[in-house]
């Protein structure tokens, strides 16, 4: 009960001061209309209100704290922000400072784009270019260019020549496509010249299929070799 | 380093923008700033602080918002980091906590205090004691009721100066001119201007 009476004498504040909402304005007119008691309070409270406005003198503040602070602020150097500087900076010297900038987003950017991508291919993992494919659903009939490579050799042991290399009947293909990205090949039963053709390692090709971005492979139908 | 005479008269600009907003609150700043530290020579200290700092980080203001309420906002906290401490406030009690204290509950079973209030003897009250009052008021309640009753600030301006809810706003607003009718209501008796009745 005493919650209820809380809330109702918060809300005859809102009231007093034109801070409610209309909804919450008629439930208190309301209210005021049907019990005598907040009503009193309501008028208790709009008297305080009143007279405190009234009352409470604005004192100026003094002069010599006036021109204290006049003082200080002259002595003090104006900060600007980070933004500000930037601003400043290209208003004083525009071809300098873009000049400035662009060498250093290249010098910053390019290093390690190059060491990212080492990674995932060392990893075997096609993240970095997974946030450009996270549009795509993630199964799909779609083409696939790029050049066809083995995993073991390219990938996963790039310092054993394929030439020199294990038995070619054992090569697991894969495509190094345009956009950096590996996939491994699906090849269908019976179609196995993809699979254990060394002519077709180190080729540039299209591979239609059956696309699973997730996992990164292809369900080749049928490629091209261009 | 060589003076750019771009620099100096941007930050001579900015300078006198900051003046224009500024010095216009300053009456006001230093009569809640006086009212907070109940001390002229800290409320003094307290507003000189406040425009050294709103003038450092004036780049940080955005125009289409409330000067008046950033500053206070500035106020606010540099009482809090600076001056609470100084003074060696006790340990703040939440008011939220505290349901009801005894006077709130003599407020609300006790007519005759409502009926004396709405006399008009209250205009006889001395400043003094309206400030004396007001001075006796928890630090949460004090400020609200200042900010609200004294500078007139909407209650969405008062919460993001002091920080907390709009409801929390109301709730103290409230709390604080129940219990300012009571300190008033000490004084007016005791001033005989009006006649406490017996129960």
């Amino acid at each position: 009960m005493n919650k209820n009476r809380e809330q109702f004498a918060a809300m005859i504040t809102g009231y007093i001061d034109g801070e409610l909402s209309a909804k919450d304005t008629k439930k208190v007119e309301k209210l005021l209309a049907e019990s005598k008691e907040f009503y009193d309070y309501y008028l208790t409270e709009k008297r305080t209100k009143e007279l405190l406005k009234r009352r409470v003198s604005i004192l100026r503040a003094p002069l010599h704290l006036r021109n204290r602070i006049r003082r200080q602020i002259a002595r003090t150097g104006y900060r600007p922000g980070f933004l500000e500087l930037l601003q400043g900076l290209f208003d004083y010297r525009p071809v300098a400072t873009s000049l400035a900038f662009s060498i250093i987003a290249i010098l910053i950017v390019l290093p390690n784009y190059r060491m990212i991508q080492n990674r995932m291919i060392q990893n075997g993992s096609n993240s970095f270019v997974s946030h450009s494919m996270e549009s795509l659903p993630p199964v799909r009939n779609g083409q696939l260019a790029g050049e066809i490579i083995c995993l073991d050799c390219d990938v996963f042991n790039p310092l054993l020549h394929p030439s020199e290399h294990h038995d070619p009947l054992v090569h697991r293909p894969g495509l190094r496509a345009d956009d950096g990205s590996i996939w491994t090949i699906l090849v269908r039963k019976g179609d196995n010249n993809l699979k254990y053709s060394r002519d077709l390692l180190r080729k540039h090709a299209t591979l239609t299929g059956m696309i699973f971005e997730n996992s990164r492979y292809i369900q080749v139908n049928k490629y091209e070799i261009l | 380093m060589p003076e750019n005479p771009v620099e100096n008269e941007d930050s001579i600009h900015k300078k006198k923008e900051f003046q224009e907003l500024a010095f216009v609150h300053m009456d006001s700043l230093y009569n809640t700033a006086l009212r907070m530290t109940r001390n002229e020579l800290d409320a003094e200290d307290l507003v000189q602080d406040v425009y050294v700092r709103a003038y450092r980080f004036f780049h940080k203001f955005r125009r289409d918002t409330n000067f008046k309420a950033w500053i206070f906002k500035i106020l606010t906290n540099t009482y809090i980091n600076q001056y609470r401490k100084k003074q060696n406030q006790p340990r703040q009690v939440d008011l939220e906590k505290v349901k009801h204290t005894y006077i709130e509950k003599n407020i609300d079973n006790e007519n005759h205090v409502i009926e004396g209030f709405r006399e008009k003897n209250y205009d006889s009250l001395f400043d003094d004691d309206i400030r004396e009052a007001l001075e006796q008021l928890p630090e949460e309640f004090r400020l609200v009721v200042l900010l609200a009753d004294v500078e007139a600030f909407s209650y969405k301006e008062i919460a993001k100066v002091v920080g907390c809810p709009l409801g929390t706003v109301m709730s103290r607003l409230s709390r604080g001119r129940k219990q300012l009718q009571n300190h008033l209501k000490e004084y007016a008796v005791r001033g005989g201007f009006i006649n406490k009745e017996a129960k």
